[in-house]
Parts: C-alpha cells; structure tokens; sequence
C-alpha cells in the first residue's frame, strides 16, 4: 500500500487541432489506505489522470509519487497498481476462474495457491458460484464484480476504479457501492475512485477531488464540498437537485449587508462571517448560492426570509420540487409532499443566513 | 400492410429467389452435366441438358495427364504460403495500424496501403515480369508467384486485420498489461484470440485469390510451376476444347475452397460480421 502524490502533473495530448491540454498543474495527496473520488463531467481530465497514475498514459510533465518514490518511468506492472475498467474488461475466452487467477498466474504463483486465493475473492465477493463460466454468460452486475475481484486478488499499491459503476442500473448500483465500501473498510487499501455521478463519489470516498476544465476545483471531504464549496462550480456540481445562483447587487442600509437581487423583491442576508469578507473585499456585485435543501416554506427559527410565487410543483413520492419565480428570477426548493404550496400562491421561503453562499462575480470563487 | 400485400411481397421474394436460384444453380449444373459427356456429345449444335452417354471416366481421364495433379499441388503451394504471408504481414501491420499509428499518418498510410488494390493490375504485367526475371529465382518459380500474390493480399489483410484490431477492446490489453503481461505477451494471448475468427476470414479470401489468379501466373509461370488455371487452356488441343475434361478438371479445382469454407464457414461468418455486430 501507498500514498500516492501528484505534483504539478500535466498531460497534454497532440491532435490535428493543435494540442489538447487535458490535465493542467494538478497537486494531489492521496494518503496511505485513504479511499478517494475524482469527481467531474466527462472531458474535464479525470480519465486522464487516472491513467498516469496507473502508466497507460504518458505523463507530460510534473511527478507523480507512489511513496517518496517517482513512478514516472515506470511501467504498469513496475507500479504495481491494479484498476477495475469501465468496461469490466474481462478476457471472453477465459472462464472467470481463469480470469480472476489471470495475474497470479502472471506472476507465477502456484495452482493451489492461486486457487486458494481466487476462491477467497470469490466469496468476498460473492461469486463463487459462476467461476466455471465464461464472462459474456454473466449478467452485467456479475461481470463487475469480477472485474474488481480480478483487481482485488493481487495486493498492489493502489487501486484504480474507473467508472465502475456507470453501466449498472440503479438498485444494483447502491448494492455494489455498500459492497465496494464494505471491501475498502475490510482491507483497508488506497483506491482511487473515478465517476462523473457525484452520489457515488459522496457516498464512497473519505475525499473527493472535484475536476472541470482539466484542473482540480477542490479536494476535500463531503461537508467541505457541500458546505463550504471553493467556488460556483463545486456549488453547482454537487448536491441534487443544483444550487440556485442569483446574480445580486451587494447594498448596506444602516450598517447591514444585504444582497439584492436587481429587478426582483429577493433580498438575502448571509452569515456574519461572510459579512465580513464582503466588506473586506467590497465591489458592488457578488453570486449568491443557495441549496434547494436549505430553503424551507414552513416556520423556521432565526431565518431570514423571501417572498416569492410558486411556479411548478412536482411531487417525486418522498418530497416535492418546488419551482418558485420572482419576476422573472426562478428558483427550486425541496419541501415534503405534503407542503402546502399550490400553483400560483404566494409563500414565504425561509433559509437560515449561514446557508447563504457567496461567490464573487469575476473569479467565481467562494467569498469567505 | 394488408394481409394481401403481405402475400404479394412474399410471393414476389420467392419469385425472386426462384430466378435467382436458375442464375446461379444452372452454370454449375451445366458444368457437371458437361463433365459427364463424351467427347462427341460437346460440341453439337443444340446442346443435351442430360448426357446421353454417362462418361465418368472423364475424372479418371485429366489425371492420366501428370501435369493435373501437379498443376493442383502448385497451386495448393502457392496459395498457402502466400495465405501464410499475408496473413502474417498483414496481422503485424493491421495491429500497428490499429493501435500505435494514430492520427492523421495513421490514416493516410492505412488508405494508401489499401490503394495498392485499385490500379488495374494489367499495368503492373509487364513490370513485373521483368522485375522478378532480374531476381535470382527468375520468374517461373513458386517464389515469384508467393511474393507477387502479396501485392493484392497484403494489402487487403492489414486493412481487414486493422479493422478487427480496432474493434477488439483495448481495455483488454491495457487489463493485461496491468496483470503484469509485455506487450507482446498481451498481444498473443489476449488480443489475437479475439481476432481469431477474423483471421480465418482473411485467410479464406487470401486463399482463394491466390488459388484462383490466372493473369500474373499465365504470363510469368508455366514450366517449372504451372498453377491449375493456367494447366486449364492445355485441355484445347489445336482445333478442339475438350470441355468435358475442362468442366471435370474445374469441379475438381473446385473442391478445395468448398470444403475449405464449409469446415470454417463458422469463423468467417463471425469474422465477417465483426465489424457490424458490436457486444
């Protein structure tokens, strides 16, 4: 096992339009048995990354370090890493016996043990019963399984899953991430997690690396990503249903901040620490965001308060989306089904002021 | 569609199949028709669509002449190894093609590679039969004709290995890599496999050009090697084609690729269909 460290790694990638930088000044510690995400939308580099810390990629410039050790000359094998593929990756023609003992075999070690050792994974992951079949009789949640069980039987310095979960249908989905996490807690090994599905990485990882536009936007524990989120697009990526974001005009009345939003009755207070930071950093204009979970229609104690029409509201079984519009500025907030809100009234929609993000205009960076 | 079209659609496909059976059925049915008559019964004005005289001696009879057998085993040596060749060649370069020439160079000489099958070949005749008189086993020798075959079979196996190489996940072969395998061990072990039927596919259609060419073997062989088509037009002697031994001695030539593409009709439909049919 390994910590594995990214240092200012870049990866460019020739192409007829001129080069293609898909990985730019990336740092990134991943600690000894830690469990980690790279989260983002496809093409924002997380491929990429995952495969030169793996070696089927080149790596343009910057180290990567497993230990204090570079690995950047080194091959796959020398790194000794394993990775479960998107595509399961499961060689047709071997049974899955064969195909879970394939990288013992490589490595020489012998039948019995090797048999010992796939029937261990097997019942790890509970599959011992189709080892004598062929990969393309196995349903797709088999196949998975024995892809990562391929990955697991070997005792490499990280583990790579690269988008595992992404051809699963959603009730195998949450089997297999209980699963997944229940494998990394009784091993205790490094895996690196890569998914574009934000649920997966939060439900999964110790911390998540949110990347957009081949850089990293933050690397930090769920509540840091979704509290204290670095900047719009953290904000806007994590968290079901998105952020609402307002374009605001950041005004003072009697020594109180307000952040308005021009044209429309909404006025949001925020934190005073965030106060605070506006002051400090002034300008007339800031983003406010501010979560569809944190705003409430029913009573609600010390909260700051806006008042706005009810759009659209779609009952989804366990709670309702509430569409709300103020002149033209809509909004969604979560409430439960039984929220009184019908099409067309008009309601007081509460938020507590520390829920209130702030971002600024030009940067999009969080404010405080 | 109504009921009544349905039955119109059906009866015109059948109708269809039915010409369609004639057109291909009766040349062969002719053939062997005329591989069973004498000689006198060949030529006459109005043809007999049944021998009135069954001669199966007519088989017996082309092999009297050595130079039939012969001509098929020349023509079994030169398919093969040139199959053997091409296929070899064109796996290795298919696979670079596929997999590590990228870009718009890989393109490029992928197309210009595949080119080499669209000039007439009649323009190349001449050149290369004075090409291969410059080379040290002359021109009518089982080496001139293996390597010439490799002009038009070469071309076409790198550009269908190539196409089954990228349809063969690379998943697969960076998995192995992982495992811990070179990458000439993940090429044979894991990728050719899944290639295989491919392969068989190729080979068929390698073979049978090779088996079948007539122009290049006509002009630069026919002493030392002669294939069968070119031992065929000796069957025409001075003022006669006995073409009664020529259909016999054609059934007969026939027969290989017959039973060859019977034995592996499996592999080449799935090779064939590789490309279309993903999952």
């Amino acid at each position: 096992m390994a910590r594995v460290t990214l240092d200012t790694v870049n990866k460019i990638y020739p192409s007829r339009h001129g080069p293609v930088h898909a990985v730019q000044d990336l740092d990134i510690t991943i600690e000894d048995g830690e469990f980690v995400a790279v989260l983002g939308p496809s093409g924002c580099g997380k491929t990429s990354t995952l495969r030169m810390i793996v070696g089927l990629e080149t790596i343009t410039g910057g180290t990567i370090r497993f230990d204090d050790r570079p690995v950047n000359e080194l091959t796959p094998e020398q790194r000794n890493v394993a990775m479960a593929f998107e595509t399961y990756a499961l060689y047709p023609n071997f049974t899955i016996a064969e195909n879970l003992g394939f990288p013992l075999e490589v490595r020489g070690v012998d039948r019995k043990a090797r048999e010992a050792e796939v029937l261990r994974v097997a019942r790890l992951l509970r599959i011992e019963d189709i080892l004598g079949h062929k990969p393309a009789h196995l349903s797709g949640g088999q196949q998975q399984r024995v892809s990562l069980g391929r990955a697991l039987i070997r005792d490499p310095a990280v583990f790579i899953l690269d988008e595992v979960m992404s051809h699963l249908d959603a009730h195998l989905k949450l089997q297999m991430l209980f699963e997944l996490k229940r494998i990394h807690q009784s091993m205790g090994k490094t895996m690196v997690y890569v998914t574009h599905d934000q649920m997966e990485a939060l439900a999964l990882a110790d911390r998540v690396a949110v990347m957009s536009n081949a850089r990293l936007q933050q690397f930090g524990t769920r509540d840091e990503l979704y509290h204290a989120p670095a900047n719009r697009f953290v904000a806007d990526f994590i968290g079901e249903p998105p952020t609402n974001f307002f374009d605001a005009e950041v005004t003072e009345t009697a020594g109180e901040i307000a952040l308005a939003v021009p044209g429309t009755d909404l006025a949001f207070t925020t934190s005073p620490a965030r106060v605070a930071a506006l002051r400090n950093r002034g300008g007339k204009r800031a983003i406010v965001g501010i979560r569809p979970q944190n705003l409430f229609i029913t009573p609600l104690d010390d909260a700051g308060s806006v008042t706005a029409t009810v759009a659209l509201n779609e009952y989804l079984g366990e709670q309702s989306i509430l569409t709300f519009d103020d002149k033209g500025v809509s909004f969604r907030a979560l409430a439960p089904p039984d929220a009184d809100a019908k099409t067309g009234a008009t309601v007081a929609v509460r938020y507590r002021p520390a829920d209130v993000m702030v971002f600024d205009t030009d940067t999009e960076a969080l404010v405080a | 569609m109504t009921a009544a079209n349905v039955k119109l659609v059906k009866t015109l496909v059948l109708a269809f199949l039915a010409i369609w059976l004639v057109f291909t059925g009766f040349p062969l049915f002719f053939m062997i028709v005329t591989s069973l008559k004498p000689v006198e019964e060949i030529n006459r004005m109005v043809p007999t669509f049944w021998p009135e005289t069954m001669r199966p001696q007519n088989y017996a009879g082309i092999f009297a002449d050595p130079g039939s057998l012969k001509s098929l085993v020349d023509s079994l040596i030169v398919s093969s190894a040139n199959t053997v060749l091409s296929l070899f060649l064109g796996t290795l370069a298919g696979y670079a093609l596929a997999r590590w020439v990228r870009g718009v160079v890989g393109e490029n000489l992928a197309f210009f590679i595949l080119s080499n099958r669209m000039f007439p070949p009649v323009a190349i005749l001449i050149p290369m039969f004075f090409l291969f008189d410059a080379t040290p086993w002359g021109t009518d020798s089982y080496v001139s004709l293996i390597v010439l075959y490799l002009v038009f079979n070469m071309p076409l196996a790198t550009w269908l290995m190539m196409v089954f190489f990228r349809d063969a996940p690379r998943e697969l072969e960076e998995a192995a890599y992982l495992d811990g395998y070179s990458p000439f061990r993940a090429f044979f072990k894991v990728t050719l496999p899944l290639v295989f039927p491919g392969m068989i596919s190729v080979a068929m259609l390698c073979w049978i050009f090779a088996w079948n060419e007539y122009l290049f073997a006509n002009l630069l062989t026919g002493t030392t090697v002669k294939t069968f088509p070119v031992h065929i037009p000796t069957f025409t002697l001075g003022s006669q084609t006995l073409w009664n031994l020529v259909m016999a001695f054609s059934l007969v030539a026939m027969l290989p690729p017959v039973i060859l593409f019977i034995v592996l009709r499996r592999y080449m439909v799935r090779g064939l269909s590789l490309g279309v049919v993903k999952g």
